[in-house]
């Protein structure tokens, strides 16, 4: 689904990623793993479009990055990305007036789901709130690709709860949707993620299916982050 | 609701309250010329004509506007949307534009009143002048706008420049500034000409130091407000094409 060839991002010198090839495939859950500065956070604003590559190559469904690909990409940041003048329901709106295949119903789910009333100012949700806003935001509309970085960052464990039981539970759209998430709380994700990609120093340590590493090396996904990455 | 319209009124709510404090201050400011009008003269005049000068303060409105959707982080969620981003600035630059005319329509309903006013009562209005209304809105309407949309060109291709280049950003702004006047100064007497018999308006105004009914100039004032729109174009190409979160 999204297919990843010698991708290469450099900020003023330095090298954020230093040319990674990968392929994410679709309906799977892919978790990226690393340490800060390991360039999780430049792979995902690239895979949304919100940032240039410096090199290489990225196709979401044959598509090069684009405005097609962003029609059908959710992009969840680690900051939070709302106005806070805004009333929840009318950022969704907005949001809606946007993406195709807006569903309200499920929207109303989902914002009882995690108790949020829609007439609430932005400005005033605490962290947490803002936190499962963004997940409504993502899972409120058929897109094929939900990026979610470092969702659960500084977040508090009943907002965690809320948002892993909505992200991979009843909430989750159909059998296509890749969803690609980076936590430093592996633990916590552990029992979803169906590949994993640990990233050190903007390249790929190490890849592969979740299930496989765990069986080779007999270590969890946690394990195998400190020994990895850190 | 086409993308556009959502991205222009969510724009507007967004400056909601410089626009509105603008609009309040032009309108005051319009009234209480109106108000003194029997006892201040030519100063009356000039008093509603001045709010004119918040064109000058357009382009720092339209460069707010883009730097606080950075400060705020909102710019993740607007360059994310499936949209081509030059719709974006785009909106930017109308807000911006509605809040400037606002200041030029209250501004000049004052003068239009002012000078209703003096030629009913036999006075003149500024320079001996007995103005008609239709002059007072297509001058200064012209006028107003030109300019207007000339300085947002300017501020649009230094918005452009900065996503191009993050390094220096208050010296390439500098330069940016330079190049767009060097530019508009460079083709202004040759376009002029050019325009010259496009750009020519025939006043309904009575001078009171000329017989002869009298004819405008304008085509500087299209030359200006195309050369606006050129450079609005190519700030937005730039933003299109390099604009990204940090």
């Amino acid at each position: 689904m999204i297919e990843i060839e010698n991708l290469q991002k450099k900020y003023a010198g330095n090298w954020a990623l230093r040319g990674i090839s990968l392929q994410i495939a679709a309906g799977k859950v892919t978790g990226i793993l690393g340490e800060n500065g390991s360039g999780k956070s430049t792979l995902f604003k690239i895979l949304a479009g919100v940032v240039r590559p410096s090199g290489g190559h990225v196709s979401i469904r044959g598509e090069s990055l684009g405005v097609n690909t962003r029609r059908q990409t959710a992009y969840l940041p680690e900051v939070d990305p709302f106005y806070n003048w805004m009333q929840v329901g009318e950022q969704l709106q907005f949001l809606a007036s946007f993406y195709a295949g807006w569903d309200w119903n499920k929207t109303d789910e989902l914002l009882q789901f995690m108790g949020i009333s829609k007439d609430v100012r932005i400005g005033t949700l605490s962290k947490g709130q803002k936190a499962r806003l963004k997940v409504i935001s993502g899972f409120c509309w058929s897109n094929n690709l939900v990026l979610m970085d470092e969702p659960f960052n500084g977040i508090d464990p009943p907002s965690r709860k809320k948002i892993l039981q909505a992200v991979f539970g009843e909430f989750r759209y159909g059998e296509q949707q890749a969803i690609v998430i980076s936590t430093h709380l592996v633990s916590e994700v552990e029992e979803f993620i169906d590949d994993v990609v640990y990233l050190r120093d903007g390249e790929i340590a190490l890849m592969g299916s979740a299930q496989t590493l765990r069986e080779q090396r007999s270590q969890s996904l946690s394990d195998i982050f400190a020994e990895v990455v850190a | 609701m086409r993308p556009f319209a959502v991205l222009y009124l969510k724009e507007f709510k967004d400056n909601l309250n410089t626009v509105a404090l603008l609009w309040v201050a032009t309108f005051a400011i319009g009234l209480y010329a109106i108000s003194q009008q029997a006892e201040a003269g030519i100063w009356v005049s000039i008093l509603a004509a001045s709010p004119y000068m918040g064109v000058l303060i357009l382009p720092f409105l339209l460069a707010q506007s883009f730097a606080s959707e950075i400060k705020a982080q909102t710019n993740y969620q607007l360059l994310a949307l499936p949209i081509a981003r030059w719709q974006v600035g785009l909106s930017k630059v109308a807000v911006v534009v509605t809040a400037g005319s606002g200041i030029w329509l209250f501004t000049t309903g004052a003068i239009h009143w002012l000078a209703i006013g003096f030629d009913e009562s036999d006075m003149t209005f500024l320079q001996g002048s007995k103005l008609q209304g239709i002059d007072i809105w297509v001058l200064s309407g012209l006028g107003y706008h030109a300019f207007a949309l000339l300085l947002l060109g300017i501020a649009c291709v230094m918005e452009g420049a900065k996503q191009y280049i993050k390094k220096r950003r208050r010296l390439l702004g500098l330069g940016v500034f330079v190049a767009c006047f060097w530019v508009y100064f460079k083709f202004t007497g040759e376009l002029s000409i050019d325009l010259g018999d496009l750009g020519v308006y025939s006043l309904e105004s009575e001078f009171l130091h000329s017989d002869e009914p009298m004819q405008a100039p304008i085509a500087g004032l299209l030359y200006t407000g195309v050369m606006g729109i050129g450079f609005i174009a190519i700030g937005l190409g730039l933003y299109d094409r390099f604009a990204e979160v940090d």
